[in-house]
């Protein structure tokens, strides 16, 4: 007896796309899909952070001296506001100005970040200064460098990509049908499942 | 030298690198997975067989690389030191 395989229609879900790129996997959750959106929100949130644990805070970084943070950052922005925030933080709370070049920039070792209201600075803004070892001064945190610094950027970076990959998903729910179409009529072939056996994970993925 | 602090300062890892590598592949079939399988039946087993390609994979760009640079690039480019 001949099987046929119904084909999802792609539809648009604007909303879904939205959440899913403010908060990763809300889309599907929205969807209807909850645990497949618990499972994709964790996995992009994990690596965006196991990057940052690897490379630290110097790998989130859109204004770098380095080309390659810079470029990266496109990436990893599409994580969500949760990139946007940290690399603000970062922008904000832990640069200072160069008062010879003018310039804000990360401190390098043997500098000190001087505070808006410390009052060896006497500015409005941040400043880079001398540390002073004596008093276990020295920058706010480490750059990172070599390897762990690609690696954490491999893992904040690729976060990123499959987050993009999540918000397409979630904003043309059975966008990828064909693939989809295709593991199904294995299955039905192989006498596993039934094409549309599962109406929930269907209505949800046609975003109704 | 100042204290570490988790997620500001980068890990002391640099001699090490190549075991970052791993988790990063089950990260990426853990994502990949939950948005492809049409259900998440089997999902489990889904993920760690990925996530075993992924490595796989590496592993024989990494000895082909390997092979090509040491033994067939000398051959097609004789360099004289």
């Amino acid at each position: 007896m001949p099987t046929t395989i119904e084909y999802e229609p792609i539809g648009f879900n604007p909303v879904a796309g939205l959440l899913a790129f403010l908060v990763p996997g809300a889309g599907h959750v929205f969807l209807g899909q909850t645990r497949r959106g618990v499972l994709i929100g964790a996995g992009v949130l994990v690596m965006f952070f196991g990057g940052m644990l690897v490379g630290g805070l110097a790998v989130v970084d859109s204004r770098s001296g380095r080309l390659e943070n810079r470029i990266s950052f496109f990436g990893q922005a599409a994580v969500g506001p949760v990139a946007i925030a940290v690399d603000r933080l970062h922008q904000s709370m832990f640069k200072g100005m160069d008062l010879d070049t003018n310039k804000v920039r990360a401190l390098n070792p043997g500098e000190v970040l001087l505070g808006a209201g410390d009052p060896r600075n006497g500015r409005g803004f941040p400043v880079i200064a001398t540390a002073d070892p004596a008093r276990g001064e020295g920058p706010p945190y480490v750059r990172s460098q070599g390897k762990v610094q690609e690696i954490g950027l491999l893992y904040t970076v690729i976060a990123g990509m499959l987050n993009l990959i999540v918000i397409l998903d979630a904003l043309f729910p059975g966008g990828m049908a064909r693939g989809r179409a295709g593991a199904v009529g294995a299955e039905v072939e192989a006498g596993v499942r039934t094409a549309g056996a599962d109406p929930v994970e269907a209505a949800g993925r046609a975003g109704a | 030298m100042l204290a570490y602090t988790p997620f500001l300062d980068p890990i002391d890892a640099n001699g090490i690198w190549w075991a970052m590598l791993p988790p990063l592949a089950i990260l990426i079939a853990v994502v990949y997975k939950a948005l492809r399988l049409a259900t998440l039946r089997g999902y489990g087993w889904q993920v760690l067989l990925m996530a075993g390609q992924i490595v796989l994979a590496m592993l024989l760009l990494g000895a082909g690389a390997y092979l090509f640079i040491q033994h067939v690039a000398p051959m097609v480019l004789p360099v004289r030191l």
